[in-house]
């Protein structure tokens, strides 16, 4: 058998893999670092216990002055490129151009210094609102503006936006729609997400705007969005549970939470809830113009009327001279600070009757024509004088001393001949 | 050599090197893709600085991870090793521990039954704003401990952006401003913390806690600031006292020094710094007025008698509006203040006039049209060119002045 040809063949493979080899090495290898680069060892999570002294990894991949770069959109991509997560990189780039900013600024803040008692003494700080026409005021908010812009510009307007302009998390909702089946919810918060996002777009290209007013057409626009998330709705959900939906997001399902003293239960919360809006549907039928003002005003009063009636039918007794009481403001003013120092919501009631009791005497004599001014304005304050007596034997002292300060000024009202 | 040797060794070394071939070539291939790399959005990064040259594809390791850190002793360490700037490395690390609470803090959402009433509901986000306080303090005080001092990213945001903050604040050192902005607003969080517990409701035992707190506050400051930085920040925060108290001082000659001390001297007639703090009781009016009273009196000693007088003047909205258009018209002070007393005692006879009943009807008309006439001359005299500008505008008094009375517009008399 010839050998040549077959130790030639070899040979000459040796030599290919041999270059191929080589010319792996070199694609993967970093191009010509300033300082050699080490190579770098596979990511180990460090200890969640700090060692005394901390040192530096060895082997560090790279120096900063080798991303960092004047010009802020290559610094971005190469933070980016090095793999650092995007939030990182906002902090980053906002944080220089804060510290690029910062000399300027600081030039601006040192010119007005030296006259700050001086602006002070010609009323610059009292008209706060003059304080951007100012000539620093003008230096620092053109600054200012000149800074957002970079922002924007490097990281794009979303990294304007600070945690107040940012919609409910996904989570939040989730929880208000607990009351659903798991899929679902899913499915609504997907929507409601959605709904949202197109939102804030219809307001974005609002607010790019130089006036920012909704035109007809803007109008039209939101109330088609508007409309399109409402009929998801309804495919989604059965007439039950848009029903639901519906009396949990109206605009008088949250009476309860603003009546301290009064807990509602579930049913008692579902029945008050549907008078109430049927009492809000019919307050609005009272802007016809066509009505005049004693018209409206005897209407309101028989709904109101009819309300209270319908809420005393809904309750039992008990539970309705509650609901009454939290409702009264001068009894919530008590229990405010009953509840304060710990008191049982009776020490409130006592308060409150006394006040009636009191109230109702001042108004007496104030209307007894009979009695001259200096007579009805003893009567008046020997009232007060006793009405502290007795409010000081139901709350106690340090208690009415508190009473006095959050709530109880219709006291002074009670010495007042001419009241307001 | 024989051949069969030759030829075995060469086909050996063929085995070898495709081998070799095949292991960096897996090593050249890209591992998975890390999470840090995998929020990073696809780019093509620069060539000018010559790092890095990765032509779009993509990276063989994620450098990124090698410095990042879940220990932040270690990630500080690891960014000033690779020469990040101070600066830098703290706004990265209180960067990254903010996004740590906001992420914790969120894992927890409040949420109420429409049919939860306000105690209950109440109850519940007290708790709750009680763990976020908690948080809070716990991520403070790991950024003081890490850094050393307290800071918030958010402080320097608000330093970069709000004008009277920036008017305040400006005689500190930026890094000192955001701190002190730092600290102002863990005190004040911590303040409103003991107001939402009483649901607004301070009794003794509350004012004593928020005292405390201010003293803490006041304490803290004075290891931050030096002395005259102190006095200084201290000082601008009580002049809020002059806005609240609408005092002004518009025509009246007073130093930067003297400003300064009457500013001081209003401390004890209201402590505006400590009063955001600890809500003062409502005073009685008796006290007000005696503390009011007080404070004149200070006042006047610091100025003397003429220039208290002066300062009296520029509290009257009348004198100041006078001031205000010679001001316009280029006319001295001298006008203005001619003016002014010019109208003061024309509304001081005029209503002597009014009041005399042994003059008729005819006699108290003729009396006013008299006194019209003479102050009208008095201010055109001293307004000069001026003068019918000033009847078209703020003059309008003068019209009124002979007017019967009750057909006079209250506020134009001084």
């Amino acid at each position: 058998m010839k050998t040549w040809p077959v130790i030639g063949f070899s040979l000459l493979l040796n030599a290919i893999l041999a270059a191929a080899i080589a010319l792996s090495i070199k694609t993967t290898a970093p191009p010509a670092p300033a300082t050699p680069v080490v190579a770098v060892p596979a990511f180990s999570p460090i200890p969640s216990a700090p060692p005394a002294e901390s040192s530096p990894s060895a082997g560090l991949p790279f120096q900063w002055n080798r991303i960092s770069s004047d010009n802020l959109k290559i610094y971005r991509d190469n933070l980016r490129a090095i793999g650092c997560p995007e939030l990182t990189v906002r902090e980053i780039i906002r944080a220089v151009i804060n510290e690029n900013f910062g000399s300027r600024r600081r030039d601006i803040l040192d010119s007005f210094q030296d006259k700050y008692w001086d602006r002070v003494l010609h009323g610059e700080q009292v008209r706060r609102q003059w304080l951007p026409r100012t000539e620093w005021g003008l230096a620092l908010t053109s600054l200012a503006a000149e800074r957002q812009q970079q922002i924007s510009d490097v990281l794009g307007p979303d990294a304007l936006t600070t945690g107040a302009g940012r919609q409910a998390p996904p989570a939040d909702w989730e929880q208000k729609l607990s009351w659903l089946p798991p899929e679902q919810r899913a499915q609504l918060v997907a929507l409601e997400e959605k709904y949202q996002q197109q939102l804030a777009q219809w307001a974005a290209t609002l607010g790019s705007r130089p006036d920012g007013t909704p035109t007809a057409e803007d109008e039209d626009a939101r109330q088609k969005l508007q409309q399109k998330f409402e009929d998801a709705e309804q495919q989604l959900l059965t007439p039950p549970e848009l029903a639901e939906l519906q009396l949990r997001e109206s605009d008088v399902a949250n009476w309860a939470a603003s009546l301290p003293g009064f807990n509602p239960t579930e049913d008692e919360w579902r029945s008050l809830t549907q008078l109430r809006s049927q009492w809000e549907t019919s307050q609005n039928a009272l802007a016809n113009p066509d009505l005049s003002d004693a018209q409206r005003t005897a209407q309101q009063n028989g709904l109101q009327s009819n309300f209270v009636n319908s809420v005393q039918t809904a309750l039992d007794p008990n539970r309705f001279a509650q609901y009454q009481l939290a409702n009264n403001d001068q009894y919530q003013a008590l229990h405010n600070v009953t509840q304060r120092y710990g008191l049982p919501d009776s020490v409130a009631a006592q308060g409150l009757n006394a006040q009636q009791t009191a109230q109702a005497a001042a108004d007496q004599v104030r209307a007894n024509s009979n009695l001259s001014p200096q007579d009805q304005q003893a009567a008046l304050n020997a009232i007060q004088q006793q009405t502290e007596q007795t409010l000081g034997q139901i709350l106690g002292a340090s208690v009415f001393s508190t009473y006095k300060e959050y709530g109880g000024d219709w006291i002074t009202g009670l010495g007042q001949l001419n009241q307001p | 050599m024989k051949r069969p040797g030759f030829l075995a060794i060469s086909l050996i070394c063929n085995l070898v090197l495709v081998a070799a071939f095949l292991v960096v070539r897996q090593r050249s291939t890209p591992g998975p893709v890390a999470p840090a790399a995998a929020m990073s959005p696809a780019v093509t990064p620069q060539t000018a600085s010559g790092w890095p040259t990765t032509n779009g594809t993509p990276m063989p390791v994620v450098p990124w991870r090698q410095i990042a850190s879940a220990d932040y002793r270690q990630y500080i360490a690891n960014l000033r090793a690779v020469g990040c700037p101070e600066w830098l490395v703290r706004d990265i690390i209180v960067a990254d521990i903010d996004d740590f609470y906001d992420q914790k803090s969120r894992t927890d959402p409040v949420y109420f039954e429409p049919w939860q009433g306000e105690d209950s509901r109440r109850t519940a986000t007290r708790s709750r704003s009680a763990k976020l306080n908690s948080l809070r303090q716990e991520k403070r005080a790991l950024v003081k401990s890490l850094l050393g001092y307290e800071w918030e990213n958010y402080g320097e945001e608000v330093w970069n952006q709000d004008l009277p903050t920036s008017l305040t604040l400006g005689f500190l050192p930026d890094d000192k401003a955001a701190q002190v902005l730092s600290l102002k607003d863990q005190y004040t969080e911590a303040a409103q913390n003991i107001r939402e517990d009483a649901n607004f409701i301070l009794i003794d035992d509350d004012r004593a806690r928020l005292q405390s707190l201010y003293d803490g506050f006041e304490s803290d400051l004075s290891q931050l600031l030096d002395a005259s930085g102190l006095d200084e920040l201290q000082l601008r925060a009580q002049e809020g006292f002059l806005t609240a108290n609408d005092i002004h001082f518009d025509g009246v000659t007073i130093s930067d020094a003297e400003l300064r001390e009457l500013v001081r001297m209003s401390k004890a007639c209201h402590d505006v710094g400590r009063s955001d703090f600890v809500p003062d009781h409502p005073l009685s009016e008796t006290e007000q007025a005696s503390r009011q009273a007080a404070f004149e009196a200070q006042v006047k000693s610091l100025l003397g008698p003429q220039r208290f007088a002066d300062y009296q003047r520029a509290q009257d909205p009348g004198f100041r509006e006078i001031l205000a258009f010679s001001q316009q018209y280029n006319l001295p002070q001298n006008a203005a203040i001619a003016v002014y007393d010019s109208r003061r005692n024309a509304s001081e006879q005029a209503d002597e006039i009014q009041k005399d009943g042994s003059l008729s009807a005819g006699e108290r008309t003729s009396a006013l049209m008299v006194l019209k006439a003479a102050t009208a001359n008095a201010v055109s005299t001293a307004l000069g060119g001026s003068y019918q500008d000033y009847l078209q505008g703020p003059g309008q008094w003068l019209g009124a002045l002979a007017q019967p009375p009750g057909t006079q517009n209250e506020s134009q008399t001084p």
